[in-house]
This record gives structure tokens, C-alpha cells and sequence, in this order.
């Protein structure tokens, strides 16, 4: 009987204490993680008429679900609906789902579940969040990850800036200077022309000047000016100006525009194809989103060993031996059911 | 237990296998350790490419370039601009600018390539200038004190290892081997405490198995040097207390005690068993005059070192201090108030228990609550045991144990840090006490199925952790 428990007892040990726990931790995970820790910006009110969406890759088949991030901007209970697009903004329309939003909870992520596609490895998808039942705007705003670090913050203030031209200066702490988003309660082009200006603080010369493609509508968010990166600008003093015309109204403080610097050069996983507004393609920026699909847990084994390669056997190899190796100090020491009284002096 | 039976009588704590780790026992915890060097990737330690950036810069100020500074290259451009951060580093090592940005870009070159970016969920962008700046804004560690950072400096420079991935394996190995050293010393005082070898065996897998404490054998952090040298000074203050090993003991208790603190302040629990040490070695009127006048050179000379090496070895490293010392008084009503929120608790156990990718994802709390559970019965058994002691139980060893621990939680308590690194410089005490609660108050029939219990919870707690948390947020769930 001793025998047979310190055979057993080694056995349960790797069983329970590897098998287990290796079936439950190959569990489904996401194919595409976009994330934005801490959550710097969103892209204000979701509208209809410029609906926010995300041209992605499959990369699992059975795409059945998409996490979005969102954030309540009023305090009421809300309606969205995601729409799902084969190939991009233009493509057929796969899948509707309606989800209903409170806005005293609030999810990391909210979850758009629908029925499995089944050929969807490989293949491009987009998918848009829009207000339902004819709203203008939807309660909540969508987070973006914009492609850069996030730099210089002058946070969001408690002002309407009601001025046609606002302006804001700062120190550049990071190089490669490739976006401003300032905070915006109200703006669309169609009210008139939106232009972007950044210059080196002391200098005349206008380094960049952005005109807003229109049609653009933001209610209550981040209005991001992008353009190439600067190259070794990293303690240097930057100016800006908005000029709205009558367009915009923005939010500040003392007379400033709030704003973010966003620093970087252009990059990103292939997979990623960039957010849409109103049906334009924004390559530079993100949804903060997940995609999942319906892997099973061999492929999910197949990825980590993509990924750790031969360590992840020795791991698990070293793991199984060191219990073992208890086992025999055990039987050696006397610790086990099968005593064997020996000296204690190794 | 069957050995104990074979174990000759006589003084308890003095049983003639109490110097070494039985093998099979040895095999099995330097395996174990290594499980964590092949499974957590590289840098994926908590701070660990600022521990290394530490160490590197050292490599270079002490004259032993192991990064061909720009100058030397001709690719030094003019008027070079330094973040904070870089400034710091500069400064406090006296390396030049472009040191600093190449042997950055070299270790952000090596994160790129191991993924770091996807692995940890608040890191910025990835895609850019190569400076630690993107990964985490102005963070520096060349405020730690610097003996951990010039001992490995030293080492690098001795075998003339260059490349930065080499370095980190390198590093990583002497925290595996130090980890195997905490273990070994957890052993030994396990093995001072009582004569039955069950309860060192039990404490010594209850250190060795602790999820968070391994993978510190698997990481590049001052931490683990601190631990190390704690270790030392409790097992060193066991025999002091049971009046062994001579001035030697004394000498080594001191000596060690002055490393951890020099190493990081967080090593300050095992000041309150010395403390204890002292004062019962002269209240038992053992002191020859001799022994009295080592206690007080070895004393003033920890201090004097200590002060000497933060004031001047080390000028710029006054908040070294900073992480246990409690900088102003005014702010202990403060620290204390938190200790017994729930904030406050939760963290202290995530962190000591398994949190992953930077300390971003976490298990349930239930598991978290079980295993705090389960350590709190252990200490429950400790008290019971320290109070109702039998002789062949060493009551100083245990209460040397207590003391570390209660000091330990104490200055945490006072500094307002909840994260359980800084508890593991007193794992060993903690370990020993809970073994022993989970033995010694048992009938000695049933000993033995109360060590293979702790063995038991201890593997399966190891595994879940390891694959059902380490492994799947390791290599699963990337970020984009």
C-alpha cells in the first residue's frame, strides 16, 4: 500500500499540479488585444455621422466576438449597435448586435457577441459602433490608442475656450513629435474649415500646418492633428495654434487649450489596420477593441510554443522532474507512506 | 517521524544533519528554480531593464567600458538632450550622454525583440527613439543604493561579458543561485528550531515553493541581493541566540546584517532579532568582557559603515532609504491608517501570492484569500507552539523568527509599502514559523502526513500559479 501511494502521489502532484492548471490557462484568449493602459483618450460622442469602426485581420477562425472600450460621457442608460463588415467599410454587412450600456457599470471592455464566422482565418473585417433608434449621439465615447507615447499633458480643463483661435505651448520630453489631440467640446468642418499650425517656440517659421479633412463632427473629445515626426525635438519648446472659424469650440484652462503631445514613429502589428471615422481611413490610430475567435486549446498550445519555444518544455520538463525529485527526498528522508528509515546525514 | 527515531538524543537543535540540504531535497529546489528562468522571458522582472541599466552604467564608470561609448565611434552628435531620467542616470554614475542613449537603445533593442511591448499592458509605444522613456516614462532605479548594482557590475566586468543578453542571463543566474541560498538557510534554521527533520523540510518548501519568491530566482533586482544577506544575518543571529558558533557567529551576524541594509533598507526586520540577540546574550550575564567589547566594535562598525557608505561612497543615494524607512514622522498616522484597509491587504497578498506582467493581471481573489488563509492557520500553530513548547523545540530560534517578521510588517506598515518583496527579506523566519504550525502541534504520529500535506498545497499552489496564470499571461495573452 505504501509503495503504491508514493507511486500515486507524484503522479496526482503532476496531474493536478500541471495538467490541470496547463488545460484551464489554454482557455480561449483574444487574437487581437489593443490596449491603452492608462486609457489616455477617446474620441467623444459616438455619432451617426461619424460613427467610429476598426478594420482588423482575423487571425482564428470562428471570429464570434468583440470587446469594445467605452466610457460614459452622459450619466444615462444607452443603446449601441456594432455593425460587422466583410473586408473593410465598404463590405457586406455580416452581423448586427445591439448591446444595451449602464452607465454606473463600467467593464474594461464591453462584449458584442454574435454568431461564429467560420472561414475567418485570414481575412480582413470591419466593424463600426453606432447610436441606435435614429439618436444623433450615443450616450458613451470609444477609447483610442493613438501610435505614439503619450508626451506633454496639460490636462482637461473646466473652460469653453469661445475664441476662433486657440493657442498652447510646451516642452517636448519625448523625440519624434507626431500628433496633438486637444480637447474638443464641440466642432464639424462643415461649419467651416479647421487648421492646425506647430512651430518651435521662438522661431517664425511654421514647422507643420494641418488642414482637418472633412467631413469631421466631435462632440465632447479628442481631436488628434497628426503629421510626420519630428526628428531629435526632445527638450525643445513647441507653439501651436488652432483656427477654427467659428467651427470649434474647445476646452481649456485660463485661456489655454487642453491638450496631449503623442511621440513616436509609425508602426504596429500587421493586423491592425487602423480606426475609420465616417468612412475615412485613420491608419495612425486605434480603437482600443479585442477580437475572439473560437481556438481550440492545441492551437492555443501551438502559439505558446511559437512564442517560448524549446523553453517552455524545458519549464515543464524541469517542473516534472523537481517533483520527482521531492518525492524521492521524501521516501529517502522517511517522509512517506513507504518508510524507509535511513541516517539523515546526505 | 522515522529519522527522528534514529536521531541520537541529545540537545535539541544539535542533530548531526543540520548542516546541509539533503540532495534529493537540493535537486529539487535548483529544478524548480529553473523552471522560472526558462518560463519568465526576459525582462519581464518587475523594473528589471532599470536594475540593468544600473548595473551597465557602473560597468562603464568604473573605467571597464562594456558599451563603446558614441565618441569612440564617431557617431557622437553635437548637443545631446537627456531626459530626467537619462540626467539621473548620468549624474549619479558619471558616464557620458551618449553612454547613457547607447547602452539604453541596446536594451530596448533586446525588450523589442523579446516582446516586452506586448507583454506588459500600461508600456507606451514601442516604435521610435530607443530610450526606457517608452516603456516607462522618467522611472530611474540609480536612487537604490548601489552595492547590489557594483557587486553584479563588478562580476560582468571580471568575465568580460559584453553582450546585453549575456549579461541577463548571466544575472539572472546569481539570483537563481541566490535563491537557492535563502532556501538552504531556511533549511538550516528549520533544522536549529527542532531536531525532527520534517519541519526544516516543510519550511524549506514552503520558501522554495512561493510563487512570487521563486520567480525573484528568475529576475535582476536589488531585492533579491538584499534577501540573500538577510538570510544570512537571521541564520547567524539563530546561532547567536543559542550561543553557538562564537565570535565568528557574532562577527557574521553583524557583517550581514550590514550588507542587506547596505543592499536596500528593506532588509530592516532582521534589526529587530538582533537587537533581541544582544540584549539576551548580556541579560544571561554570558558576556566575557571580550565577547562584549566584539558586540559593541561589530555594532559601531555596521553603523559606521552604513553611514559612510550612503554619505560617501554613495552621495546621491540618500533615498535609498526610501523604501521602508519612513521618511517623515508626519506620515505615519497616515501609512498606519492604510495598513488596515483592504486596499492594503489585497495588495500585500497579490503581490506575495502571484501577480503577473508587471503586477498588471492577477488570479482570483478567492485563491488569493485560501492561501492567506491557510498561512494564517500556520502562524495560529506557530504562536501555539511557541507557547506551549516542549523541550525539544528551541523557543529563542522561533521567537528570533517572530521578532523578523513582526519587524518586518511593522516597517512596512511605517513606510506604507504593501508589496511583498519586501517581506520576503525575513521568508526564511516566515517560513519556519509556519512550518512549524503546521507540524509541531500535531502528535508526532501524524507529523509526517502533515509535511507531505504542506508539500502537497505548496506544489499544487506553485502549479496553478505557474500554468494557469505565469504561463498563459506570459505567452498567450499579448497585447497589439
Amino acid at each position: 500500500m505504501g509503495r503504491i501511494a508514493s507511486v500515486l502521489w507524484p503522479i496526482g502532484l503532476i496531474l493536478a499540479g500541471l495538467l490541470v492548471p496547463l488545460w484551464y490557462g489554454l482557455r480561449e484568449h483574444p487574437d487581437l488585444a489593443v490596449r491603452s493602459t492608462p486609457r489616455r483618450t477617446h474620441g467623444g460622442l459616438i455619432g451617426i455621422e461619424a460613427a467610429p469602426g476598426q478594420r482588423f485581420l482575423s487571425e482564428g477562425p470562428g471570429l464570434k466576438r468583440i470587446d469594445v472600450a467605452l466610457t460614459p460621457i452622459i450619466q444615462f442608460p444607452g443603446e449601441l449597435e456594432l455593425v460587422l463588415r466583410a473586408d473593410s467599410q465598404h463590405g457586406e454587412v455580416l452581423r448586427r448586435v445591439t448591446l444595451l450600456l449602464d452607465p454606473k457599470r463600467r467593464p474594461q471592455f464591453n462584449a458584442f457577441e454574435f454568431e461564429p464566422i467560420e472561414d475567418s482565418t485570414g481575412r480582413y473585417y470591419h466593424f463600426e459602433v453606432r447610436p441606435t433608434g435614429g439618436d444623433l449621439f450615443a450616450t458613451h465615447a470609444v477609447w483610442i490608442r493613438y501610435h505614439g507615447n503619450a508626451g506633454y499633458d496639460a490636462p482637461w480643463g473646466d473652460e469653453f475656450l469661445e475664441t476662433q483661435t486657440v493657442e498652447n505651448s510646451f516642452l517636448s520630453p519625448l523625440d519624434d513629435l507626431r500628433a496633438v489631440a486637444v480637447v474638443c467640446e464641440d466642432l464639424s468642418t462643415t461649419r467651416g474649415p479647421v487648421r492646425f499650425e506647430l512651430w518651435e517656440s521662438g522661431e517664425s517659421k511654421t514647422l507643420v500646418s494641418v488642414d482637418l479633412p472633412s467631413p469631421t463632427v466631435i462632440r465632447t473629445g479628442y481631436l488628434f492633428f497628426s503629421f510626420p515626426p519630428i526628428p531629435n525635438c526632445a527638450g525643445k519648446r513647441f507653439s501651436f495654434r488652432v483656427t477654427s472659424d467659428g467651427a470649434a469650440k474647445f476646452v481649456g484652462r485660463k485661456g489655454s487649450v487642453s491638450f496631449k503631445s503623442f511621440h513616436g514613429v509609425p508602426g504596429g502589428r500587421p493586423g491592425l489596420q487602423g480606426m475609420t471615422q465616417s468612412g475615412e481611413p485613420l491608419t495612425d490610430r486605434d480603437l482600443v477593441f479585442r477580437t475572439w475567435s473560437s481556438k481550440t486549446r492545441l492551437t492555443e498550445l501551438r502559439e505558446a510554443y511559437d512564442r517560448a519555444g524549446w523553453k517552455l518544455w524545458a519549464a515543464m520538463i524541469c517542473w516534472v522532474a523537481s517533483v520527482l525529485a521531492i518525492s524521492r527526498a521524501f521516501s529517502t528522508l522517511g517522509i512517506m507512506w513507504n518508510r524507509v528509515p535511513v541516517s539523515d546525514s546526505q | 517521524m522515522a529519522q527522528a527515531s534514529s536521531e541520537p538524543e541529545g540537545a535539541p537543535g544539535q542533530s548531526k544533519s543540520g548542516d546541509g540540504l539533503p540532495v534529493w531535497l537540493a535537486l529539487a529546489v535548483v529544478l524548480h528554480g529553473l523552471v522560472y528562468t526558462f518560463i519568465v522571458p526576459p525582462w519581464m522582472g518587475e523594473d528589471e531593464p532599470w536594475h540593468m541599466e544600473y548595473v551597465r552604467a557602473l560597468t562603464l564608470s568604473s573605467g571597464s567600458q562594456l558599451v563603446v561609448p558614441l565618441e569612440e565611434t564617431g557617431e557622437e552628435p553635437e548637443g545631446i538632450y537627456l531626459s530626467q531620467s537619462q540626467n539621473e542616470v548620468q549624474v549619479t554614475t558619471g558616464i557620458s550622454p551618449s553612454q547613457v542613449l547607447k547602452s539604453q537603445a541596446e536594451i530596448t533593442t533586446s525588450m523589442q525583440a523579446h516582446h516586452f511591448w506586448e507583454r506588459v499592458d500600461f508600456a507606451g509605444w514601442e516604435h521610435g527613439s530607443d530610450t526606457l522613456d517608452q516603456a516607462v516614462f522618467n522611472h530611474v532605479e540609480t536612487y537604490q543604493p548601489s552595492l547590489y548594482y557594483r557587486l553584479c557590475a563588478t562580476a560582468l566586468q571580471l568575465l568580460k561579458i559584453r553582450d546585453v543578453e549575456l549579461q541577463l542571463w548571466f544575472l539572472r543566474g546569481l539570483s537563481l543561485i541566490s535563491y537557492f541560498g535563502i532556501v538552504l538557510i531556511t533549511y538550516k534554521i528549520g533544522r536549529l528550531l527542532h531536531p525532527e527533520q520534517g519541519l526544516a523540510v516543510a519550511a524549506a518548501l514552503i520558501v522554495a515553493w512561493l510563487p512570487m519568491h521563486v520567480r525573484q530566482a528568475a529576475v535582476i533586482n536589488n531585492d533579491v541581493g538584499a534577501r540573500i544577506f538577510a538570510a544570512g544575518a537571521l541564520w547567524y543571529t539563530s546561532l547567536f541566540v543559542l550561543e553557538r558558533g562564537g565570535a565568528r557567529s557574532v562577527l557574521a551576524m553583524f557583517l550581514f546584517a550590514g550588507l542587506a541594509l547596505a543592499t536596500k533598507a528593506s532588509a530592516v526586520g532582521i534589526l529587530a532579532p538582533i537587537a533581541f540577540g544582544v540584549v539576551h546574550y548580556y541579560a544571561r550575564g554570558r558576556g566575557p568582557a571580550r565577547y562584549a567589547l566584539i558586540t559593541l566594535g561589530a555594532t559601531v562598525g555596521c553603523l559606521l559603515f552604513a553611514v559612510i557608505y550612503w554619505l560617501i561612497v554613495s552621495p546621491g543615494e540618500w533615498t535609498g532609504l526610501e523604501s521602508l524607512v519612513p521618511i517623515g514622522m508626519s506620515d505615519l498616522p497616515y501609512h498606519f491608517s492604510r495598513v488596515f484597509s483592504r486596499y492594503f491587504f489585497l495588495e500585500f497578498l497579490r503581490t506575495s501570492v502571484g501577480t503577473f506582467n508587471w503586477y498588471t493581471r492577477n488570479l482570483s481573489m478567492g485563491l488569493y484569500l485560501g492561501v492567506a488563509l491557510v498561512l494564517a492557520l500556520g502562524l495560529l500553530g506557530s504562536l501555539v507552539a511557541t507557547v506551549k513548547s516542549k523541550s525539544s523545540l528551541q523557543r529563542k530560534v522561533l521567537l528570533v523568527c517572530w521578532l523578523a517578521v513582526l519587524c518586518q510588517l511593522f516597517a512596512m506598515g511605517a513606510r506604507g509599502f504593501a508589496a511583498g518583496r519586501f517581506f520576503f527579506s525575513v521568508l526564511p523566519a516566515f517560513g519556519v514559523l509556519v512550518a512549524a504550525g503546521w507540524t509541531v502541534p500535531f502528535p508526532p504520529a501524524w507529523r509526517d502526513r502533515m509535511v507531505l500535506l504542506v508539500a502537497t498545497g505548496m506544489i499544487l499552489l506553485d502549479g496553478f500559479v505557474l500554468w494557469n496564470g505565469l504561463f498563459p499571461h506570459q505567452y498567450l495573452e499579448w497585447g497589439s
